[in-house]
């Protein structure tokens, strides 16, 4: 049986639409309004409530919101050189961080190395300098492997 | 008391990933989207996120109560869907359900983070509010209703706005939103009686100001 303070409670809880009121209770509810004059004036006064709430109506989502949610989307195609990046690709930058100071690691590599007196590019025409060029490259290969190690141990 | 029991699903970085999931759950309807997402598909993509996007948006800014803050969490909670979506299992909960605790923990995220008093910079305009057969009277009236209900959201204790918004807003039922909050049903009656009175109190009075600014267009 319903009771007055359970009535109350309910309706405090859930408002007076009687959709949301629990389903094993609903029943009970709607007979109880419709006998008892108080329990109808309390809903009453519930609504008000509700319907100050609805007034709240949802918003449409902008269109921008759906363009990025779906550019992260699989199987998006990506735009742009750095697309990955807008898609939370951290790896992206990552791996572009490594390339770039693995170039960088060679020409400086290159500019230290090389034999001293060596201005500009070798004479490729004479067998010293290709000597040369083989050890600077050794060093250079020494140099990345160093720097590889150091960066995946970063990562 | 609804029976419900507590499921340990796969964690997802830092996203707390205990939910409670109702005993007797349905198929889940996302189940073969979520599988195709896995494959690249990006119509299945397109197709959850026109099912979902609207609903988790407008949870996050009514948490949130902010538009542009609603937007980021939203957009993260479906970059997380898409890389969560090939370790997904279905049986344990719904996919929707996990998409709506995202949401909500990012939500908490960012309400911890902030512990202020919110400043409402982005009150729907008029014409996001009013009904086109409205007159303009009504319309203003409607569009302070709103900013009032906004504002008085805000105010309550993140819990009883959880709540409600779940409830009242999202249309959950008792044991849905008591096993999204991970509590029992008894704790969210608790949670809305307050969270609704205390929104009463803080309306109606609200709305005796602006109520007397308006002409008796407002019926």
């Amino acid at each position: 049986m319903m009771l007055m303070s359970r009535f109350k409670h309910i309706a405090d809880a859930y408002g007076a639409d009687p959709s949301r009121w629990p389903e094993a209770v609903r029943g009970d509810m709607l007979a109880f309004a419709g006998s008892n004059a108080e329990a109808a004036a309390y809903l009453a006064d519930v609504q008000e409530l509700d319907r100050m709430l609805s007034n709240e109506a949802d918003v449409l989502p902008s269109d921008a919101l759906l363009d990025r949610v779906m550019a992260s989307a699989p199987g998006a195609k990506p735009h742009g050189a750095f697309a990955g990046a807008n898609m939370g690709g951290r790896n992206s930058w990552r791996a572009t961080a490594v390339a770039a100071t693995l170039v960088l690691s060679v020409l400086t590599a290159w500019a230290v190395l090389r034999p001293e007196g060596t201005v500009g590019a070798p004479d490729l025409s004479d067998s010293a300098a290709w000597e040369t060029i083989g050890e600077d490259l050794e060093a250079i290969a020494r140099d990345v492997r160093s720097i590889t190690a150091n960066l995946t141990n970063v990562i | 008391m609804a029976r419900i029991r507590l499921v340990e699903l796969p964690r997802t970085n830092d996203i707390q990933a205990t939910v409670w999931v109702e005993p007797r759950m349905s198929v889940d309807p996302d189940a073969e989207l979520v599988a195709r997402i896995a494959g690249g598909d990006q119509a299945a993509a397109r197709d959850l996120m026109n099912r979902h996007l609207s609903k988790l948006f407008n949870l996050a800014r009514r948490m949130l109560g902010s538009k542009e803050e609603a937007e980021d969490v939203t957009q993260e909670t479906f970059l997380r869907a898409w890389r969560h979506a090939a370790r997904w299992e279905s049986g344990a909960a719904r996919f929707e359900t996990w998409l709506h605790r995202v949401t909500m923990n990012l939500c908490y995220d960012r309400l911890r983070s902030r512990r202020i008093r919110l400043v409402s910079s982005d009150t729907p305009g008029v014409s996001e509010i009013g009904d086109r057969s409205d007159g303009p009277a009504k319309q203003v009236y409607k569009a302070q209703l709103a900013t009032a209900v906004q504002e008085a959201l805000k105010g309550l204790p993140d819990r009883q706005r959880e709540a409600i918004v779940c409830a009242h807003y999202v249309g959950l039922s008792n044991i849905e939103t008591a096993a999204r909050m991970e509590i029992s049903v008894e704790a969210v009656e608790s949670l809305l009686a307050r969270g609704r009175r205390s929104l009463k109190e803080l309306l109606l009075k609200e709305r005796d100001g602006f109520e007397g600014s308006v002409d008796g267009e407002v019926g």
